[in-house]
C-alpha cells in the first residue's frame, strides 16, 4: 500500500533516483512540458515554482492544501450562501391579464399580459408550460375558481393556454368574471413554501455537512440523550476514512483548522513573544477534555457543543459574519440585538484562534476534543508515515511539520500525525514514505538521535493523574452545577422557552442541541434567536423562538433540515407547518379591545394571512338597550384563540409587539404571547 | 355572486345599446355580440373594462340566446318565448315576477349547507328566550352567540345559517320560528350578500306585517327588492312601513331618492343618531355626485358628535369614517396633474411600523417614488414592486397589493395618497 499524493513527481531530482511516477507518465506527454521541472537541469517546472511562491506547506503537499482549500470553501458556501434564507422569493403570481377570447367548448384561453408593465410572468413562461389561471382573490371559503392551464402558445402580445381538466360551469365562471386574471405557477390555494422550496434547491449537500461529520457532535450526543443520532453514521464513515488517512478529518477537512492556519499565517507568524516549547503538560490537554465531555454526556449533560471543532467555527461565524451579512444584504434593522451570551462565544471563538500565538495550530494539537477522538481512532490505523533509513537527520522534516507529530529521532508520534505529507513533501531524500501500517522496508533505528522520550515517566504519571481527575471532577462539577441549575430555575412550563418548530421536547432538547447556531443562519428573519443565561448555563446558546421580534413563516422548515443531531427533527414542510411548537395566550386584562382601550385587529388578521385561521373575532363592550338588544356599532372586536388551530408560529405576538408595543407605546408587552407546549 | 353583479353592471351602463344575450343553463347571463353560432358552440363578443373580448360555449350549455330582441333556441334558432323562471337580475322582470321568483326559489338552500358541519357550543339554549333577563352571556343565548362569534367571523357565517336551521327544527314556539327567520333574513342580507333567500326569509318572518318587531330588517329587505331590480318595491316597502330608522337614508340615497334622504337625515341630525346620519347623507350626496355637498356633511358627521360621546367607540369609528371619506374624495379627483412639481413625503402604517416614501412629481407626472424608511422585516418585494407600479400607472388607483405583501403594499400606496394630497395645486 503506497499513499504518497505529496508529488514527488513535481520535484526536481537528483539524478541518481530516476523514479518516474505513474502520474508524471500519463501527465507528461498531454501537457506543456512548461509545467514539469527538467530533472537533467534541475530546473524546476512552472507548477513547482508558482507553488514554491504560494509558500513552503503548499510546495511540500499541493495536494493536502488544495483540498483544505475547497474543504473551506466548501464550508463557507454552505455557511453564507445555502444556509442565507432571504434569496428566497414568494410564489410569483401575475395579475392584471385580459382574458382576450374565452373558449368554454374547447377549454382554449387567450390572454394579453397587463398594461402596467408588470410581465415577469410573461416573459418566463413558455410553450408546455403549466400554470394557474384564476380571478378574484378576497375568498373566505376558497372558493373562487381556479383551474390548471398548459401553455400552447406564446404570441408577440399574449399567451394561448389550454384548461386542463377543467369543469364547464368553472370555465363559465371564469369566463362571466368582472375581474381580470391572474396567472400563477403554483396553486393560488395551496400554502407558501418558498423558503423550503429554496433551502432544497440549493442543499446540493447537506448544509451541515461539516457538523454531521465532527464525530465528537453525535458522539456526545448520542450519549447525552442515550438515543441513536442519525449523524452517528456519518461520523462512522468519517472514523473509517481515517483509518486509512489518520487524523485526515485534522488535517484536510476541517474548516476550524484552515481557519487557524490562515491566522497563524497571517498573525501568529508575526508574533513570537507568545510561543512556548513543543513539550509541556498542555500537550494532552485534549484527552482530559474528551473524557470530561463523554463523562458528562454520560451524566446526561452535553457539553460538546462548548468546545468540538465544528460547533465552535459554525458559531462562531454566526455571531460575527451572519449579522454583517444580513446587515448588509437586508438592511441593519433586521440584525438582532448583541446579547452577553453572543459575547462570550465570540470570546472563546477569538481565543481559539488567539491560542495560535502560543504554538502554530496549538489548539488542534492539545486543546481539541473532536481532534481527540480522532486521536483515539488512530489506534485501529491501516497506515502510516514511516522513516527510511535513508534519512539523512536534515530536520527538515521536523521543521515543517504543523502537529508537531514528529519526534526528535525523525519517527512518528502516530497520535498526533494527520498524514498531511509536508514532511514527505521537504525530505530531500525521500526518506519518507506513507505505507501500509505493518509494511517495514529499510526502516530507520529508532531513537536516534536519542528522543529522550520515554513511555511514562514520573511527570508523565503525574501530569496523566492530574488530567484524569481533572476531567472526572471538571465533568461532575458540570452535571452538579447544571442539576443545582435545573432545580433553581422555575419548571414551570410557562417560563420554559418556545423552541424551534420539530424540536424534541425540553430535557432531550438540551441534550442534543449541539448550540452550533446553524438554525439561526437558515432562520429568516430571525426568528430563532440565541438564549443567554436565563436558563442557566445549559441552555446558554440554545434557539428559542423570539416571537416578539418575528415569526415563524409557514413556508420554511429550514431549521430542522440544517440541525446536525435531531435536537429540531427534519420535518416534512407539510407536517412542520401542523406541528405545535407553543400556544398563543391572550392577554385578557391589556388587550386593547378587551381591556375597552381601542379597536385592534393585528393579530387576528396576521392569523388570517398566514393561513392558520386560529384566531377569530369575537364582540366585546357591546352596549344593550332596554329590550336587551345589542346596539349596532357599539363595542370592539376582540380576539379569540381556537387552539386546535394555533401552532405558536407567534406571528401575531409579533404585531402586537411591533405595532403596540414598540411604534405606539400603548403596552407593557404584547398582549397576545406564545407559550411553550408541553 | 360576481356573475350577477357583472350583469347588473351591464345592466347600468350599457342599458341603452340593444344588447345580445346568451343564457347559460347556469342560469347566468351574458350580454355582447353574438358573432357566430355555428356548429356546436356560440361566440360573442363582449366588453371587459373598455375592451371588446371573445366568450365561446358550448350550445349544450346554453339555455337560450337573445338576438334583437328575439329569444331562441341555440339549436333550432326557434324563437321561445320569455323566460318564467330566469334567476337573472333583469330589470324588464315585473314586481309580481320577483315576488314569484322570491316565493319559489328562495327556500332553496345554498349548496354550501349540506356540506357545513355544524359547530357551535352544546351551551347554547335552544329555548332562545327572549328578553333573556339574564345579561349578556353568548355562550348561551344563541342571539348573543350569532352577534359575538358569527357576525365578525366570515369563517363563521354558514355555520350561523346552520344554527337557524337547527334552532326552527328542534324549537316550534312562534315567537323563536320567527325570529330564526328574521335572523336567517339578516344573515343572508348582510352577511351572505344573497338577496334572494334574505327576501325569502325576511317574507316568511312577516316582518312586513310588523315591521316594528325589528324595523332595520324593513329596511333591509326594500334593500332586497332593490338588489334583485325592483326599484317600484323597495320604495313601496319603505313608504308602507311605519317606522323608518335611520339607516334607510343609506337606501333612499342608493334609490336615488337623494332629497328624501337628506329630508330624513335633517330630521335624524336632531337625534342621537346624529352623526351616523350625517355620514348617510354625505354617501347619498356622493353618489349622487354632489361632492361638495357630500363635504359638508362629512364635516357635520364630525361636528356632531358630542364631546361626552366622542371617546366611544362607534363615535371614533363614525368619525374615522368620516375623515377617510372626505380624503377619499381629494384623493378621487386628484390627479399627479393637479399636483405641483416637487417632492413630497408622508407616511402610512405598515407591518412593523410606519413606513416612509418620497414622492418626486414634475410637469404633471410621478417621476419615482421611494420607500425612504421602513422596518418591515418580511416581504420586501413591495417595496420596489408597489412603488415601480405607481410610477408606471401613474395613478394610486388600480394597483393591486402585491401578493403576501399585502399591509407593507397598501401603506405605500396610502402613504403616497397622503404625499401627492399634500402637494395639491391650489
Amino acid at each position: 500500500m503506497k499513499l504518497n499524493w505529496f508529488l514527488p513527481f513535481l520535484r526536481k531530482k537528483s539524478n541518481q533516483t530516476p523514479q518516474r511516477s505513474r502520474v508524471r507518465a500519463i501527465a507528461e506527454p498531454l501537457l506543456p512540458q512548461l509545467l514539469f521541472s527538467n530533472r537533467a537541469t534541475k530546473t524546476p517546472g512552472l507548477v513547482r515554482r508558482t507553488l514554491k511562491r504560494m509558500g513552503p506547506v503548499w510546495l511540500s503537499s499541493p495536494v493536502r492544501r488544495t483540498i483544505q482549500t475547497f474543504c473551506f470553501l466548501l464550508f463557507a458556501w454552505l455557511f453564507v450562501y445555502v444556509c442565507w434564507p432571504y434569496d428566497a422569493q414568494p410564489r410569483v403570481l401575475s395579475g392584471n391579464w385580459v382574458p382576450l377570447d374565452v373558449n368554454v367548448d374547447e377549454l382554449i384561453v387567450q390572454l394579453q399580459p397587463p398594461d402596467d408593465g408588470n410581465v415577469t410572468l410573461f416573459d418566463q413562461l413558455r410553450s408546455g408550460d403549466s400554470v394557474f389561471v384564476f380571478t378574484g382573490e378576497d375568498d373566505p371559503f376558497g372558493e373562487y375558481p381556479v383551474v390548471a392551464c398548459v401553455v400552447v402558445d406564446v404570441l408577440a402580445d399574449g399567451l394561448i393556454l389550454k384548461c386542463q381538466e377543467a369543469d364547464a360551469a368553472t370555465m363559465e365562471e371564469l369566463s362571466l368574471s368582472p375581474e381580470l386574471w391572474s396567472l400563477s405557477y403554483q396553486d393560488p390555494r395551496a400554502w407558501p413554501s418558498h423558503y423550503a422550496d429554496r433551502l432544497k434547491e440549493k442543499e446540493f449537500a447537506p448544509a451541515e455537512l461539516f457538523l454531521m461529520i465532527d464525530p465528537l457532535v453525535s458522539l456526545s450526543t448520542g450519549i447525552a440523550s442515550r438515543s441513536w443520532v442519525w449523524s452517528l453514521t456519518s461520523a462512522a464513515v468519517i472514523l473509517l476514512i481515517c483509518v486509512v488517512i489518520p487524523r485526515g478529518f485534522c488535517g484536510y477537512l476541517c474548516p476550524l483548522g484552515t481557519l487557524i492556519d490562515v491566522f497563524d499565517w497571517l498573525v501568529g507568524s508575526r508574533v513570537q513573544r507568545f510561543r512556548v516549547s513543543e513539550d509541556g503538560w498542555w500537550v494532552h490537554i485534549r484527552f482530559y477534555l474528551l473524557a470530561g465531555i463523554l463523562f458528562a454526556a454520560f451524566g446526561g449533560v452535553l457539553l460538546s457543543g462548548f468546545f468540538a471543532a465544528i460547533p465552535v467555527i459554525t458559531r462562531g461565524l454566526q455571531f460575527s459574519i451572519a449579522p454583517i451579512q444580513t446587515g448588509w444584504g437586508n438592511g441593519w434593522h433586521q440584525v438582532p440585538p448583541f446579547t452577553a451570551g453572543q459575547g462570550i462565544s465570540l470570546f472563546l471563538f477569538a481565543a481559539v484562534l488567539m491560542l495560535g500565538l502560543l504554538r502554530p495550530r496549538f489548539w488542534c494539537k492539545y486543546v481539541c476534543p473532536s481532534g481527540a477522538v480522532l486521536s483515539v481512532g488512530n489506534l485501529f490505523r491501516i497506515s502510516e508515515r514511516k522513516v527510511e533509513s535513508s534519512c539523512i537527520h536534515c530536520n527538515k522534516c521536523v521543521e515543517i511539520c504543523p502537529f508537531d507529530a514528529i519526534k526528535p529521532d525523525f519517527t512518528t508520534r502516530t497520535s498526533d500525525c494527520t498524514l498531511c505529507q509536508s514532511c514527505g513533501g521537504v525530505c530531500p531524500v525521500e526518506a519518507i514514505k506513507f505505507v501500509g501500517r505493518w509494511e517495514a522496508q529499510n526502516l530507520k533505528p529508532v531513537n536516534e538521535p536519542p528522543t529522550h522520550e520515554t513511555s511514562i515517566g514520573r511527570r508523565g504519571f503525574l501530569s496523566a493523574f492530574v488530567g484524569s481527575a481533572s476531567s472526572v471532577i471538571g465533568a461532575a462539577g458540570a452535571v452538579a452545577g447544571i442539576r443545582a441549575d435545573d432545580a433553581r430555575l422555575s419548571s414551570s412550563v410557562l417560563d420554559l422557552p418556545v423552541r424551534p418548530p420539530g424540536s424534541v421536547p425540553e430535557p432531550a432538547f438540551l441534550q442534543m442541541c449541539i448550540r452550533c447556531g446553524e438554525c439561526f443562519k437558515a432562520c429568516p428573519s430571525d426568528v430563532l434567536q440565541p438564549l443567554g443565561f436565563q436558563r442557566g448555563l445549559n441552555g446558554l446558546w440554545t434557539p428559542y423562538v423570539n416571537a416578539d421580534w418575528a415569526g415563524c413563516a409557514s413556508s420554511c422548515n429550514a431549521c430542522g433540515q440544517v440541525c446536525p443531531t435531531g435536537a429540531i427533527q427534519a420535518l416534512p414542510l407539510e407536517e412542520k407547518r401542523q406541528f405545535r411548537m407553543g400556544l398563543a395566550v391572550i392577554n385578557s386584562e391589556t388587550c386593547l379591545p378587551i381591556a375597552g382601550r381601542e379597536a385592534c385587529q393585528l393579530c387576528v388578521d396576521e392569523c388570517h394571512s398566514a393561513g392558520y385561521h386560529a384566531i377569530e373575532f369575537t364582540a366585546v363592550h357591546t352596549a344593550v338597550d332596554e329590550q336587551g338588544q345589542a346596539v349596532e356599532g357599539t363595542g370592539f372586536l376582540a380576539p379569540v384563540l381556537i387552539p386546535d388551530k394555533c401552532v405558536g408560529c407567534g406571528l401575531c405576538q409579533t404585531r402586537c409587539f411591533g405595532i403596540n408595543v414598540a411604534e405606539k407605546g400603548l403596552l407593557e408587552r404584547s398582549a397576545i404571547i406564545i407559550h411553550p407546549q408541553m | 355572486m360576481r356573475p350577477l353583479l357583472l350583469v347588473l353592471g351591464m345592466f347600468i351602463t350599457e342599458s341603452i345599446s340593444y344588447a345580445d344575450q346568451i343564457e347559460l343553463s347556469s342560469g347566468m347571463i351574458l350580454e355582447g355580440t353574438i358573432t357566430s353560432r355555428e356548429g356546436s358552440s356560440v361566440t360573442a363578443e363582449v366588453m371587459v373594462g373598455n375592451r371588446t373580448v371573445k366568450r365561446t360555449f358550448p350550445k349544450n350549455r346554453i339555455k337560450s340566446i337573445t338576438i334583437d330582441g328575439r329569444r331562441m333556441d341555440p339549436n333550432t334558432g326557434a324563437v321561445i318565448g320569455a323566460p318564467s323562471d330566469s334567476g337573472s337580475g333583469k330589470v324588464d322582470r315585473s314586481d309580481a315576477d320577483i315576488i314569484r321568483e322570491i316565493d319559489t326559489k328562495g327556500s332553496d338552500p345554498p349548496a354550501w349547507l349540506e356540506k357545513t358541519t355544524p359547530d357551535f357550543p352544546k351551551s347554547l339554549d335552544m329555548k332562545w328566550p327572549q328578553p333573556n333577563g339574564e345579561g349578556w352571556d353568548s355562550s348561551k343565548n344563541i342571539g348573543q352567540y350569532v352577534w359575538d362569534r358569527i357576525h365578525p367571523n366570515p369563517g363563521q357565517w354558514r355555520n350561523g345559517v346552520v344554527l337557524m336551521h337547527q334552532v326552527m327544527a328542534v324549537n316550534p314556539d312562534p315567537a323563536v320560528q320567527e325570529r330564526a327567520k328574521r335572523t336567517l333574513g339578516n344573515m343572508y342580507h348582510n352577511l351572505h350578500e344573497d338577496y334572494l333567500r334574505a327576501a325569502y326569509w325576511y317574507r316568511q318572518s312577516g316582518i312586513e306585517k310588523n315591521p316594528r318587531s325589528e324595523p332595520q330588517a324593513i329596511v333591509h329587505l326594500a334593500d332586497c327588492y332593490w338588489k334583485l331590480g325592483s326599484r317600484s318595491l323597495a320604495l313601496k316597502t319603505l313608504n308602507d312601513s311605519p317606522v323608518k330608522p335611520y339607516i334607510a337614508i343609506k337606501l333612499l340615497g342608493d334609490l336615488g331618492e337623494t332629497e328624501a334622504a337628506l329630508k330624513m337625515a335633517e330630521q335624524f341630525s336632531r337625534t342621537g343618531e346624529a352623526s351616523t346620519s350625517c355620514l348617510y347623507a354625505g354617501d347619498a350626496c356622493r353618489v349622487a355626485g354632489r361632492l361638495d355637498e357630500a363635504k359638508q356633511w362629512y364635516r357635520k358627521a364630525i361636528d356632531s358628535i358630542k364631546p361626552d360621546e366622542a371617546e366611544k367607540p362607534h363615535r371614533i369609528r363614525d368619525r374615522a369614517r368620516a375623515e377617510a371619506s372626505l380624503q377619499a374624495i381629494d384623493f378621487y379627483i386628484l390627479k399627479p396633474a393637479d399636483v405641483q412639481d416637487g417632492t413630497y413625503e408622508a407616511e402610512s402604517i405598515g407591518y412593523e411600523g410606519q413606513v416612509h416614501i418620497e414622492v418626486k412629481v414634475r410637469s404633471g407626472r410621478i417621476e419615482h417614488v421611494q420607500v425612504t424608511k421602513h422596518q418591515e422585516k418580511q416581504f420586501y418585494s413591495s417595496i420596489n414592486d408597489t412603488t415601480t407600479r405607481i410610477v408606471q400607472r401613474q395613478s394610486i388607483n388600480g394597483i393591486d397589493a402585491t401578493s403576501g405583501a399585502t399591509i407593507t403594499s397598501e401603506a405605500i400606496i396610502n402613504a403616497t395618497a397622503k404625499a401627492l394630497a399634500s402637494g395639491k395645486k391650489e
